[in-house]
């Protein structure tokens, strides 16, 4: 009997349209996705993980296949009506219980699987780069299956079959799937999920909590692979083990569980609606009424009525729904979780912003489209079907309702749920603020919100409209908007660029508290209203052919639309026409014509014929600059500036030297070298060739001048020139003197199929640190710098003068010595704060709003000054400016000779008001002023091992400082950021991971592994040890101007100063890739009789080694490193008193017991508590006693 | 007068179902019945008339008014209950006849109540009138169907077999409403029981694949096969035989015993009486004729 049951849903489920239709789906699906080839640098496009990654975030989709063949197994005897018929017969309860489950579920997962198969094709056909497809392996497919595909089914199944069971209804059941979607959501937002932008790494522990809930498996994988390099992720199978097994029984038991429940609840008979008993029968007294007919309207005032009535029933019917509910739940959850975290917890290192209004909607508009589309896909069929679901359609439709009235109830309902939930969203951001005491709520800024977010789900709106009136019923709908609103926010993927070509091109306008909104403003104006005539347009043909009755056959709907077009129709298509149209011109010219438009093709030849034109020029010998003097006017409200230059330009080769080659990067107005002709000038490549009427012999020097404007034409943006907050970089601006080979093209593929020569990189070998000849310098500056009447203009040098003439404001800055050529240019409405320290001037100009953190700002440079001068030596100027500049640049801070700029939200408008928080505001302003050091004094060869001496000290500095100001626990917060940076960054590495001695562009070792290593260098040999060498080397390059510090001159020093035994150790830190498994594993203590405690420890110490091939080998230990017992937790610890023990254990053992005797009770005992070694897990280093 | 005109009308599917097939016809005031099996076309008939669906072919007008070109007349007119249909969730009787109202043209607040709570009373659904409609029995929810129909002033009522589910009780006390209101607009009653028309109906017709095959008054229909009826008790197994030797129009179980009806000018044989027609008599008789033809 089970088996013919079973058969018959075998052959029922296959004969749904929809298997086949899945099948394919998902199999197109991991065709293009395979041949997409995405996947991070170094690792392979069929690595494990790939496998994985794509799996695991498909499976999300198949709660839509479960949910199809669920609704189908479950409901379609009620739904035709068959109950009684299957009830009264003779078929067993299990048997038919067990049929349909094992149909729904065997079908999803048969359904889902041909994704795997896809995605191996996408790959073996398509023109991936064939190095990056590594052999085939049985295996990289089918544990995904069995770990990810068949256990997240059988979950999804399980939930929603019963649901679906239990309730016999359709809507309870889509709700079910959006119930686990919600945990997914939530686990996601717990977790540093790709999927989910978020800028604070998860702790350990909401990790773990995330990595359990999400019944998709997604956190837990996640957290399993999170630190895995490229290497591992290439070559490693996920373990069957830890959070992600505990994460699969945990789930697949849950399910058994509902199954079982459902099982047991499942009763064999209809549902049968409650039947409530007649309380008492009443006895009517009231009259009967005899029926009479009365006259019904038929004007306006009729139709208007009709509308409200419409749609306060579609309004009452939605709010009701639980589909809209959970959306807005989970809405409200998110928009509550991103303020929270951001606002009152904290974001980078635990420290809030100010709630500024732009502050907070940045936070929210993310899944503020992802909702709202959610909703319009899902309400839209909803909406524009429910007569028709319900069979109440021939009534309605009788009625003398017109057809507008109808469509527009309609539509304004569906309208209505973008504009709720942004609503609401405004609404959390102002209950926020007040909470917080903030009351510039900026409505300007919220009402934006409607414009640049809403305007773009609205003419989704009306797409979803068109598309609903075209179709034959609501699934095919459905489904043909998703794939339309997929389609059109994906769309760069399939080809297309211009933005005239998909809504999902509708640009992000930006806005920042400084300088306002800004960005691709005018581009996004314009598209408004090309989409909005568009959206217009699509209305007017849905409403043309509004479905009324039965539906009509396509050929009936466009009879439809030919005829019976009323005049104010037809005018209002016209006009929407011609607006589309013009509006589309109006883009076009402005793209295509105004500005160079350049497909991502034609840029690719543009670079090719570059290449191929002037590579010849990459071998003659360049000039170099050796003093620049420049004259800028910055005109911020007409959003241009000019530059007038007089360089002077130096032979460093030893050959005579007979062209220059030059390239600019803005178009110059003229050019002149002196002694020298202008051979050639390209206009479309933008170079220039000089000839010296005589070579140019060694060592002698030309003057070279040039003027430019720039202007902005079109939509082209620059961020550097803005009304209020402009920041120019020479960068920006300046001519290249020679071939760019930055333009040529970098992916070996293209080149290949332009036939283009394979790029020399190059090498990176410890060797040339030395040996490499560098002939870049320290140069002379000086510059007049003008703007307009009411703004400040800043650069590097002293002020020398500083005037007013014809309503601008003119700044004479000169360098006192050489300085490093990395030279901005300041404008803006700045107030300004100044103080004279150890006859250093310290002035800050910010903007008037942002007052909030300058007095600590203050400090942190005083402190900072002191100890640098103190540990490292004299200080460069006798100045140091630090300007604000907008929020739209994307770094903290950029140190400039003399001179550093800041960025609004990640100084000014950080939340330091709490004195307990990390000082992140002392955090950057220390880095930025130790560069004035670690760069501008001390200047490293830009070679391997470069940005050790620049950023690696500069974070050293940070660290030192900060413990000095604050205590050991700052030291902690940095170190740990600084652990985790690097764990992560080399889990995402392009290449080989680097020794710290040799780091070039990683900024995970720069910023993360140096200073852990650092650190371990202070405790090995002091503090004073360090800054003796540190000290020694700046004070020997503080006179030269060539750039030639470098590693291996600093580990030099750092021998001389170490006992020999530890040479070996220094070079396991500096010169080798060494990660380290340190824990505590046990530890108690007793009271001894004379008051004193004895500790006996259990310590847990591994190393690993990285090889060159990116193998990880056990390798052995033998070094000193620090235990400490606290009498707090080591994040509170602020000084000496809550230390009870804090010295360096020799560890030469995996495990190692140690005693030790402390005078206090001991709360806390720690191996390597400030974190000191590259540790993969820094929670077992900490034991709570 | 209300007039309601068809000319030549036609409706074919996609899937090549002909609906109907060049139905003309013209009705006045008063009660319509419309006769016809399971599939013969009433209900797509009466969908054309009430401008849920365009005919193929030909026309309809109502008082003048081409009901296609503008269907925004006969909707101001019309009451129309489907043969099936179903309702919002969770919405109330009298709040749904009361939404209904305000769609049909109903403004004054008032008024509408007035008519809500008549109608709600003369289908026997006041004391229910709180209950959702979504939750009523279909013999309820059809008489919310009925009354719904009689909103506002419709001129032409077009019911698809009102009294299927009623009680007898139920369904003479709506056809009673019916007829009364009948007098003055056109009401068109699709049915397939025959005594309804014959008691009701004035005028009738009969469709079948979607064609009209006999169009007249009941009585006047009944009268021209007077004579012609012929009956006989005969043992069950030998219905085969009679229907190959007799134009068999009917058989029917009467106190268990099976009771043939044939069509013939004359006695047929022995054992068979005359009886005197009715309408459903004529009913069969017009259907057998079409299948032989």
């Amino acid at each position: 009997m089970f088996k013919k049951l079973f058969q018959f849903e075998v052959f029922y489920q296959l004969k749904q349209r929809a298997f086949p239709i899945f099948a394919l789906l998902f199999l197109a699906m991991g065709v293009f996705i395979g041949r997409q080839g995405f996947a991070p640098t170094g690792v392979n496009f069929n690595a494990v993980y790939q496998v994985y990654f794509y799996t695991n975030i498909l499976t999300l989709a198949s709660v839509f296949i479960t949910m199809f063949f669920a609704i189908s197994a479950m409901l379609r005897d009620k739904q035709h009506n068959m109950e009684s018929l299957i009830y009264s017969s003779s078929i067993k309860k299990s048997h038919y219980f067990w049929s349909h489950f094992l149909g729904t579920f065997i079908f999803s997962v048969l359904a889902f699987s041909p994704f795997l198969i896809g995605y191996f094709l996408g790959i073996n056909t398509s023109n991936l780069n064939t190095e990056r497809i590594a052999d085939f392996q049985l295996m990289t497919y089918v544990q995904p299956l069995l770990y990810i595909v068949i256990p997240n089914i059988f979950i999804c199944s399980t939930i929603i079959f019963s649901i679906s069971t239990l309730t016999k209804n359709s809507t309870a059941t889509y709700v079910s799937a959006v119930f686990i979607y919600m945990l997914y959501f939530v686990s996601s937002i717990f977790l540093n999920s790709p999927l989910m932008a978020q800028a604070v790494p998860a702790s350990p522990e909401s990790m773990a909590m995330a990595a359990i809930a999400d019944p998709f498996g997604i956190a837990a994988f996640f957290e399993q692979t999170q630190y895995w390099t490229p290497f591992q992720k290439n070559m490693q199978l996920l373990s069957l083990s830890g959070l992600f097994l505990m994460n699969r029984i945990f789930w697949i038991l849950i399910s058994i569980g509902f199954l079982l429940v459902t099982y047991k609840l499942f009763s064999f008979r209809k549902i049968t609606k409650k039947v409530k008993k007649e309380s008492k029968k009443i006895i009517y007294k009231q009259q009967v009424l005899a029926y009479k007919p009365i006259k019904g309207f038929y004007n306006f005032k009729a139709q208007r009525q009709a509308l409200l009535a419409l749609l306060k029933v579609e309004l009452k019917s939605i709010f009701r729904s639980l589909p809209f509910i959970a959306v807005l739940l989970m809405w409200l959850f998110i928009v509550f979780a991103e303020l929270y975290s951001t606002v009152i917890s904290g974001g980078q290192y635990g420290v809030s912003v100010y709630p500024f209004t732009n502050q907070l909607i940045d936070l929210i508009v993310n899944p503020l489209t992802l909702f709202s589309l959610i909703l319009i896909v899902f309400y839209s069929s909803e909406i524009v079907w429910k007569e028709r679901s319900l069979n109440f359609n021939l009534i309605v439709d009788a009625t003398p309702v017109k057809n507008w009235v109808f469509f527009l109830s309609k539509f304004s309902a569906l309208l209505l749920l973008p504009i709720i939930l942004i609503t609401i969203g405004i609404l959390m951001c102002m209950a926020f603020q007040i909470s917080l005491d903030y009351t510039n709520f900026e409505f300007g800024v919220y009402a934006s919100l409607y414009y640049h977010y809403g305007l773009q789900l609205a003419i989704f709106c009306t797409i979803a409209f068109f598309v609903h009136s075209l179709v034959k019923n609501k699934y095919m709908g459905m489904g043909i908007f998703g794939l339309i609103v997929i389609l059109s926010l994906k769309a760069d993927m399939f080809g297309l660029e211009h933005p005239l070509t998909s809504i999902g091109f509708m640009p992000r306008v930006g806005f920042n508290n400084m300088d306002g909104f800004n960005g691709v403003s005018g581009l996004f104006d314009h598209l408004a209203v090309y989409w909005f005539a568009l959206g217009m347009l699509l209305v007017l043909i849905s409403f043309k052919i509004w479905n009324r009755g039965i539906v009509a056959t396509f050929s009936v709907k466009l009879k439809q639309l030919k005829y019976g077009w009323s005049k104010l129709q037809k005018l209002a298509f016209t006009f929407f026409i011609l607006l589309f149209i013009g509006a589309g011109s109006l883009v076009f010219y402005n793209v295509n014509i105004v500005s160079d438009y350049e497909t991502s093709n034609d840029n690719l030849d543009f670079r090719e014929n570059y290449e191929r034109k002037f590579k010849k020029y990459e071998s003659i010998e360049r000039l170099y600059v050796t003093s620049r003097k420049t004259e800028v006017a910055i005109y911020p409200n007409e959003r241009n500036y000019t530059v007038k230059a007089n360089y002077i330009l130096k032979n460093k080769s030893e050959k005579p030297l007979s062209e220059v080659f030059i390239h600019e990067r803005i178009p110059l107005e003229n050019i002149a070298i002196e002694n020298a002709d202008l051979v050639k000038h390209d206009s479309l490549f933008r170079t220039y060739l000089f000839q010296f009427k005589k070579a140019l012999q060694p060592n002698d020097s030309v003057k070279f001048r040039y003027e430019l404007k720039k202007s902005l034409i079109g939509y082209n943006e620059d961020n550097s020139i803005v009304k209020n907050g402009s920041y120019i970089n020479h960068r920006g601006f300046e001519p290249v003197l020679g071939y760019g080979s930055g333009l040529e093209i970098t992916n070996s593929i293209e080149r290949q199929k332009r036939n283009l020569p394979e790029r020399v990189e190059d090498l990176n070998l410890a060797s040339h640190i030395v040996s490499e000849g560098v002939k870049n310098e320290k140069i002379r500056f000086e510059t007049i710098v003008s703007t307009a009447k009411d703004q400040t203009a800043l650069s590097s040098g002293r002020l020398i003068k500083e005037w007013s003439e014809n309503e601008r404001n003119y700044y004479h800055y000169k360098s006192k010595d050489k300085i490093l050529p990395v030279i901005a240019y300041f404008s803006a409405k700045y107030v300004t704060q100044k103080t004279m320290h150890n006859e250093i001037s310290i002035e800050q100009y910010y903007d008037a709003k942002h007052h909030f953190n300058i007095d600590d700002v203050e400090n942190s440079i005083k402190q900072t000054l002191d100890y640098c001068q103190e540990n490292f030596g004299a200080y460069n100027f006798d100045h140091i400016r630090i300007a604000e500049i907008p929020a739209h640049w994307p770094f903290g801070g950029f140190a400039h000779p003399g001179m550093i700029s800041m960025v609004e939200d990640r100084l000014y408008l950080a939340d330091q008001s709490n004195e307990e928080t990390f000082d992140l505001v002392a955090k950057r302003t220390i880095h930025e002023v130790a560069h004035q050091w670690w760069g501008h004094t001390l200047s490293a060869k830009p070679v391997a091992g470069g940005s050790l001496l620049v950023e690696g000290f500069a974070k050293y500095t940070e660290a030192v400082v900060l413990e000095k100001m604050y205590g050991k626990r700052a030291l902690l917060t940095l170190s740990e950021n600084s652990r985790s940076r690097y764990f992560a960054g080399r889990s995402f590495a392009s290449e080989l991971e680097p020794p710290v001695y040799m780091v070039t562009s990683q900024s995970y070792i720069s910023y993360g592994k140096a200073l852990t290593v650092m650190l371990a260098l202070r405790d090995l040999i002091g503090e004073k040890r360090v800054n003796h060498v540190l000290k020694t080397i700046t004070n020997k390059h503080r006179n030269i101007n060539k750039l030639e510090a470098n590693s291996i001159e600093f580990l030099d020093a750092v021998y001389k100063v170490t006992p020999e035994e530890y040479h070996p150790l220094i070079d396991d830190w500096f010169k080798k890739v060494i990660t380290y498994d340190l824990g505590i594993e046990e530890s108690s203590y007793a009271a001894l009789a004379n008051g004193t405690y004895e500790i006996s420890v259990k310590v847990k110490a591994k190393r690993f080694e990285t090889l060159d091939t990116g193998e990880i080998k056990p390798i052995a230990i033998n070094e000193p490193i620090k235990i400490g017992v606290f009498n707090t937790h080591p994040s509170n610890v602020k000084d000496n008193s809550s230390i009870l023990y804090y010295q360096s254990n020799t560890i030469n053992k995996e495990e190692t017991v140690i005693k030790i005797v402390v005078k206090e009770l001991p709360k806390y005992i720690s191996i390597d508590p400030f974190g000191t070694r590259s540790d993969e897990n820094f929670t077992d280093n900490l034991f709570g006693l | 007068m209300n007039t309601l005109q068809i000319n030549n009308l036609n409706k074919t599917y996609p899937n090549g179902v002909k609906a109907i097939n060049g139905i003309s016809i013209r009705i006045t005031n008063g009660m319509f019945g419309l006769l016809g099996a399971n599939g013969a076309g009433k209900s797509s008939l009466m969908r054309t008339i009430a401008s849920l669906q365009e005919p193929s072919e030909g026309s309809i007008t109502f008082n003048d008014v081409d009901i296609v070109s503008k269907p925004q007349y006969v909707r101001e007119n019309l009451g129309y209950l489907p043969q099936e249909f179903g309702v919002y969730p969770k919405i109330s009787a009298e709040k749904l006849l009361n939404h209904l109202a305000v769609l049909k043209g109903i403004l004054d607040k008032k008024e509408r109540k007035e008519q809500v709570t008549a109608l709600l009373q003369q289908v026997n659904l006041y004391q229910h009138r709180k209950k959702s409609v979504y939750t009523f029995s279909g013999g309820m929810r059809q008489r919310f169907g009925i009354a719904q129909a009689l909103l506002a002033n419709p001129q032409l009522i077009i019911v698809d077999e009102p009294t299927a589910g009623l009680d007898p009780e139920e369904s003479n006390r709506f056809l009673n409403l019916l007829s009364e209101i009948g007098e003055s607009v056109i009401v068109i009653l699709s049915t397939h029981i025959v005594e309804d028309v014959k008691n009701l109906c004035p005028k009738m017709a009969i469709l079948a694949n979607g064609e009209i095959i006999s169009e007249g008054n009941p009585r006047e229909l009944v009268a021209s096969i007077e004579g012609k009826i012929w009956t006989k008790i005969i043992p069950k197994t030998d219905i085969d035989i009679y229907k190959k030797a007799f134009d068999v129009i009917s058989t029917k179980l009467v106190s268990g015993e099976t009771q043939i009806r044939v069509l013939s000018e004359s006695k047929p044989e022995a054992g068979f009486d005359t009886i005197a027609p009715n309408l459903e008599d004529y009913y069969f008789t017009t259907l057998f004729n079409q299948t032989t033809k």
